[in-house]
This record gives structure tokens, C-alpha cells and sequence, in this order.
């Protein structure tokens, strides 16, 4: 299966260090040091499911490794965001965001796709079938949402398209 | 430690509005009254109980089970500790030569297959059984894919397709048959002799609402194009009115429960069927201090065909709510989906209905195939003529909006104009091209705004998150893969 990611890298002093590993074989070791958009496509033999794809950013240096002005506002970092996930053909997108990140030192943090520590991003595949999986991602992710804006949606579905007038004569 | 033939259990997570699940009380009377014994357990309600004393545990197993996923990969004890216990309380209480798994719907597939590896680990000479519309995962016209695969593994000896009833008798005495371990099952055309549901197991003081379910029927007389019923149930096949009332007063007796819901797609669907049961009830009604109640789904039908009297017997015979698919204030709409009923059959209906004081459910389609903007304005405006019936209309589902599904008569008959663009939900069709996904829920959005000012109760906090979450995924041009949040309340589901 070719499993590929779109991670957009922040390559402050060189890049960061990031290692993918699926179910506990690593696949992918380098430091990205291409700023913007990376696309890294891996061809995983044998993926066996269920299991879980792990991105891990090692040797950062949090003292040195983000550059920040006077007030502490980040100029620049070592880091990346994860975009994208594309398990075959299907792709995780909103999704991303239900995973856990465990820094190293042991705290974990959520709602995030933003690798800005070192630690690893897990993402446990609990099906054997990647869609059915992904349709139940989306359904806890439904259950759970509670930034449901209906007036946002409502205002960006009429804001393209002829008018809907009710008329009751 | 109680030894029987068979031990038939309900599995999480179906939400019944606290009312039992009917399969497992079916199935026992059918294998006593063929010299097994059986026994049941409602493991679904056991499941329930956890909410009053352990809600977040509750939670997080309820999520894992019907959504099959769990990001903290550290409470995947919790499920396995969960697991566990309730096979060793089977196990304590029962030694069961089968162990006959109702899945009712595919929700309940994962804790199905969980328990059944458990009970398999625990004592392998139990043989499993699996059985129920939720063995198939993807609509009722799917395959057997996951059972096969169970099967293959051994962690089940058999599974039912379809109907149980006759099959599980024929697995017991002969261990083959048609729709045993295949998707070859017979449709039962004899209703009438089904022993009634032997509901002995049950404690119904368990239970928040004390309501027995009873079938009338099985498939319809419609061929909805929207619909699959019909294409699963290749006919319609129903029981005499008496058979029903029967039931229903032999059953109320027995159990000292007063409330009964059909599981039926329709219960009008042969009048004549329909007329007897409404007048033996109704005649027992007068005559009894204690009066029955029913409510479940019906189609629409005029004045000619449902007649006044048969209006003043329904609401005798104790009907107290009824669901209809109205669909559409558009005759061409409802024409094109071969509801087969006029503007003056639904007005005739809901008037009759209003009369007789028997409210009445309103389900909606937004958005079907040929739906013009004026044939939206007539949906609105026939809700705007019935708003004089509201006492009586308690409630309004208007559903997402349109969607295909697989296997319906509208995706066979139109495919060649039809184009999916990667989802359910968001097709587009050649002859009526205007009608993309964003003018569904245009339609959509004031069809609930509508309903609200004109005083209408519409419930629909998930379906709105549902059809933003839709929306995203289009614009991002992702494929669909989800279609409801809903499947497991068992008020939403068409068959048993």
C-alpha cells in the first residue's frame, strides 16, 4: 500500500528530524529541510491492519531550535504540520485533527496536527478496512464537535448560486 | 449454572428507547416449540444499565463499539475488561450447546465479534451463531463479507441470513440449509403459524418502557424508488388481522404490557388484513378496562381506500402515533418515486388522522432527483396548509437531503444520468441539472427554518453538524464514507 503524507515543514536550523514508523517497522528516517509543501509517498509492503502509523520528530533542540523576537513571538521553528494522510485511497484530512500527540516528556496533547516537539503523533488503525475505519473517525468526530456554527454554514451555502425566495401565495 | 439447548443474546449498541429487543424472544419460542430449550439474555440493556453508574466508561465503550474506534490506544483495556466480564456472566449463569448473537444492526458488530472471540477462548465447545440485518455492513443488499470472514476463522460456527425463525430450526435439527452459513434464505410466506415471542426471560420492570414489539408484515406493497426494503424482501407477506390481534391480546395478558410498536415497513399495507385487526381491537377495547395501544409506520392512503370507519376503528383499536412517508408536496415528485398517492389521498389522510386524533409523524425528502424549486414551494406550502392539523403532527423529519443508495431502483433506472461525484449525498442528475448538492441544502436549511415559524417540532442538532461536515468534505473533494450518526436508534430502523 502506498501510504503518503503532505506535511508542511518548517526547516528552521536544517529541518526537523522526522522517522514514520508503521506498526513498529520504520519506514521513513530524514530531516526535511525543504521549507513549504513536502509530499512523501511510501510504499509499505505488507501493512498489516489493524495497526498504527506513528510520526515521530526527534532531536530538537528547545532552546535553540525555535527562534523567537524579544516578547517571545516564534519567528521560526523546527517543525511540521501534518496536511494530509492518504492510506491508498483514502485520505484524512479533518480527521488528523482526533489524534494524539505524546511529547517526550510524557504529556499529550490534542486537537493538534502541529509537530512542534519532539515526540511522536500516533494514529491507531482499530479496523481491518481503512474506509469503514475512516467513516468512523468521521462519526466520532460528528458526536463530539461542539463548534458547530449554523449560521456560518448557512451564510456560505446561499453565499454562491441564485437566492432561494419562499413564496406562499 | 443452567444447561441449555441454546442461549440467545442481544449485543450493545442498539438504542432502544428502553424498550426490549424483540429477536431473542421470537427465536425462543420458535426452538422451544421445537423441543430445544433456550434461554435469553439482553446484553444490549445490560450495556445500557452502565450510563447510570459509570457514564464515562459508558462512553468511551459505547463509542468504541458503534464506531469501532478508539484514539487513546490506552482504553482499549477498558473494552477488553469489558468484554471479559460479561463473558464470564454468561458463562456463570449458562451452559449453552449454541450461542445464537442477535446483530441487529451493523453497530453492533464489533462488540458481537469481540464477544465472540471471548467465549470462544473460554469454553470453544459452544458453538456461535450469528445472525440479523446487522451481518451485512453496507445497506441491505450488500454481502456476507464479515460473517464469511468470522466464519473462516472460526470465531462463529454458522451464521443466519435474513429471517430466523425457520432457518435456526433447520441449523439445529440438520446444521444446513438455505440461508445457514449462505445468502440463499427463504422467504417465510406463512406468517400466521409463528409461535408468539416468549418474553419469560425478561424482567420487564428492567425497562424504562414497558412496550412489546409485534410484526405484521414483512417488505411492502410499494416499490419506492428512493427505498431498498423491496429489493431485499422479494415479497410482501403478511398476517391475518385476527393473527395480530391475537398476539397482541394474548401477549398483553400474559405480560401484563399494554403498549405494542410494529416493526413493519407499513401496517396498512392489505386493508383487508388491516380492517379485521382495527375491528377485533377495537370491539376488545370497549369490552376490556385495560386498553391496548399500538403505533408504527403507514402509507398513505384515501378516503376510498381507508375509509371513515376504517378512521373511527383505528383510533378505537387503540392507535396512538403512525409515521408516515409524505416525502414531498409535489405530486410529480412523489409520481417519480411511485409513493403512488395524490394530493387529495394526503389530505384526506392527515384530515382523518386530525379527526380521529391520531398524530401523525411527518418524514420528508429534500432535494429528490427531478424537485424544482416550485416543487420545493408546494412542499412548503402543503406544510403550511396542514399547520391547522399541528395538534396532531408532533413532529417533522426532513432527514439530510437526498442520497442515492446502492441497490435502489432510482440508481438502476437512472445511472446513465446520474453521476455520484464521490458520495451518497452528492450526485448530480443530467435532467435536472441545477440541482447540485449546494441546492439541496439551500432547500434544505429552509425547510427547517420554514417548519420552525409555522410552529413545527423538528429535532435536528446532528443532522445539520451531518450536512456541514458534507458539505466540507465536497468542496475538499474527498470521498463520502459517512451517512448517518443515527443507525443505532431503533426507532430509525425500517425492518427487525
Amino acid at each position: 500500500m502506498i501510504i503518503s503524507f503532505i506535511l508542511d515543514v518548517h526547516n528552521y536550523r536544517g529541518g526537523p528530524n522526522i522517522k514514520i514508523s508503521v506498526n513498529d517497522l520504520c519506514v521513513f528516517d530524514k530531516q526535511l529541510k525543504k521549507k513549504g509543501i513536502n509530499q512523501l509517498d511510501l510504499d509499505v509492503n505488507d501493512f498489516k491492519l489493524p495497526g498504527k502509523i506513528v510520526i515521530e520528530q526527534y532531536g530538537k533542540n528547545m532552546n535553540k531550535d525555535t527562534k523567537v523576537n524579544p516578547v517571545g513571538g516564534i519567528l521560526d521553528d523546527k517543525g511540521v504540520s501534518i496536511l494530509s494522510v492518504k492510506l491508498g485511497q483514502c485520505e484524512l484530512k479533518y480527521e488528523i485533527y482526533l489524534f494524539k500527540f505524546y511529547k517526550q516528556d510524557g504529556e499529550i496533547l490534542q486537537n493538534i496536527n502541529y509537530l512542534g516537539y519532539n515526540g511522536s503523533f500516533v494514529i491507531p488503525i482499530d479496523d481491518e478496512n481503512v474506509n469503514k475505519w475512516k467513516q468512523s473517525l468521521q462519526k466520532y468526530m460528528l458526536k463530539t464537535i461542539d463548534d458547530f456554527d449554523y449560521n456560518k454554514f448557512k451564510q456560505e451555502i446561499f453565499s454562491e448560486g441564485p437566492n432561494l425566495v419562499v413564496n406562499y401565495d | 449454572m443452567i444447561n441449555t439447548d441454546l442461549l440467545i443474546v442481544t449485543v450493545p449498541v442498539t438504542d432502544t428507547g428502553g424498550k426490549p429487543l424483540q429477536a431473542p424472544a421470537v427465536l425462543k419460542g420458535v426452538a422451544e416449540k421445537n423441543g430445544y430449550s433456550a434461554r435469553t439474555m439482553d446484553l444490549n440493556h445490560e450495556f445500557h444499565k452502565l450510563s447510570k453508574t459509570n457514564k464515562k466508561e459508558y462512553d468511551s465503550l459505547k463509542n468504541y463499539f458503534m464506531l469501532g474506534t478508539m484514539l487513546d490506544i490506552k482504553d482499549y483495556k477498558l473494552v477488553d475488561r469489558y468484554i471479559d466480564k460479561v463473558a464470564n456472566e454468561v458463562l456463570e449463569q449458562f451452559q449453552p450447546k449454541y450461542l445464537a448473537v442477535s446483530v441487529f444492526t451493523y453497530l453492533c458488530q464489533k462488540f458481537s465479534e469481540l464477544f465472540a472471540q471471548k467465549i470462544k477462548d473460554k469454553n470453544p465447545k459452544i458453538k456461535i451463531i450469528f445472525g440479523g440485518m446487522g451481518l451485512q455492513s453496507q445497506g441491505i443488499k450488500s454481502d456476507f463479507e464479515w460473517p464469511e470472514k468470522l466464519k473462516s476463522a472460526n470465531t462463529i460456527d454458522h451464521y443466519i441470513a435474513s429471517e430466523g425463525e425457520v432457518a435456526l430450526v433447520r441449523l439445529l435439527k440438520h446444521g444446513k440449509g438455505p440461508g445457514i452459513d449462505n445468502p440463499d434464505w427463504e422467504q417465510q410466506k406463512e406468517l400466521d403459524s409463528l409461535v408468539y415471542p416468549d418474553y419469560s426471560d425478561y424482567d420487564f420492570n428492567e425497562y424504562g418502557t414497558k412496550t412489546l414489539m409485534i410484526t405484521g408484515s414483512r417488505g411492502c406493497v410499494r416499490k419506492c424508488s428512493f427505498c431498498d426494503i423491496h429489493v431485499h424482501w422479494k415479497q410482501f407477506v403478511f398476517r391475518s388481522g385476527r393473527s395480530i390481534a391475537d398476539e397482541m391480546i394474548s401477549q398483553s395478558q400474559k405480560y401484563g404490557i399494554f403498549r405494542f410498536q410494529f416493526t413493519d415497513s407499513l401496517i396498512n399495507g392489505s386493508m383487508k388484513a388491516y380492517r379485521e385487526f382495527v375491528e377485533i381491537m377495537s370491539d376488545y377495547n370497549k369490552n376490556h378496562p385495560a386498553k391496548i395501544t399500538w403505533r408504527g409506520q403507514m402509507i398513505v392512503r384515501g378516503i376510498r381506500s381507508m375509509t371513515k370507519n376504517d378512521w373511527v376503528l383505528t383510533r378505537e383499536s387503540g392507535a396512538v402515533s403512525f409515521d408516515i412517508g409524505i416525502e414531498s408536496g409535489s405530486e410529480s415528485v412523489r409520481d417519480h418515486m411511485k409513493k403512488r398517492f395524490s394530493n387529495l389521498d394526503m389530505d384526506e389522510f392527515i384530515e382523518q388522522a386530525f379527526i380521529n386524533k391520531v398524530p401523525c409523524r411527518l418524514l420528508l425528502i429534500v432535494g429528490y432527483l427531478n424537485e424544482t424549486r416550485e416543487d420545493f414551494q408546494q412542499t412548503l406550502n402543503m406544510l403550511k396548509k396542514y399547520k391547522k392539523y399541528q395538534s396532531m403532527i408532533p413532529e417533522v423529519f426532513p432527514g439530510t437531503t437526498m442520497s442515492i443508495l446502492p441497490g435502489t431502483t432510482v440508481w438502476e433506472d437512472h445511472k446513465n444520468d446520474l453521476s455520484l461525484n464521490g458520495g451518497e449525498n452528492f450526485w448530480t442528475y443530467a435532467k435536472n441539472p441545477t440541482l447540485d448538492f449546494r441546492e439541496r441544502l439551500k432547500r434544505r436549511i429552509v425547510l427547517a427554518e420554514e417548519c420552525r415559524k409555522l410552529g413545527y417540532k423538528i429535532d435536528e442538532e446532528n443532522g445539520m453538524k451531518l450536512m456541514d461536515f458534507l458539505w466540507k468534505i465536497q468542496i475538499q473533494k474527498q470521498q463520502q464514507s459517512i451517512t448517518d450518526i443515527e443507525t443505532n436508534v431503533l426507532s430509525d430502523q425500517k425492518y427487525s
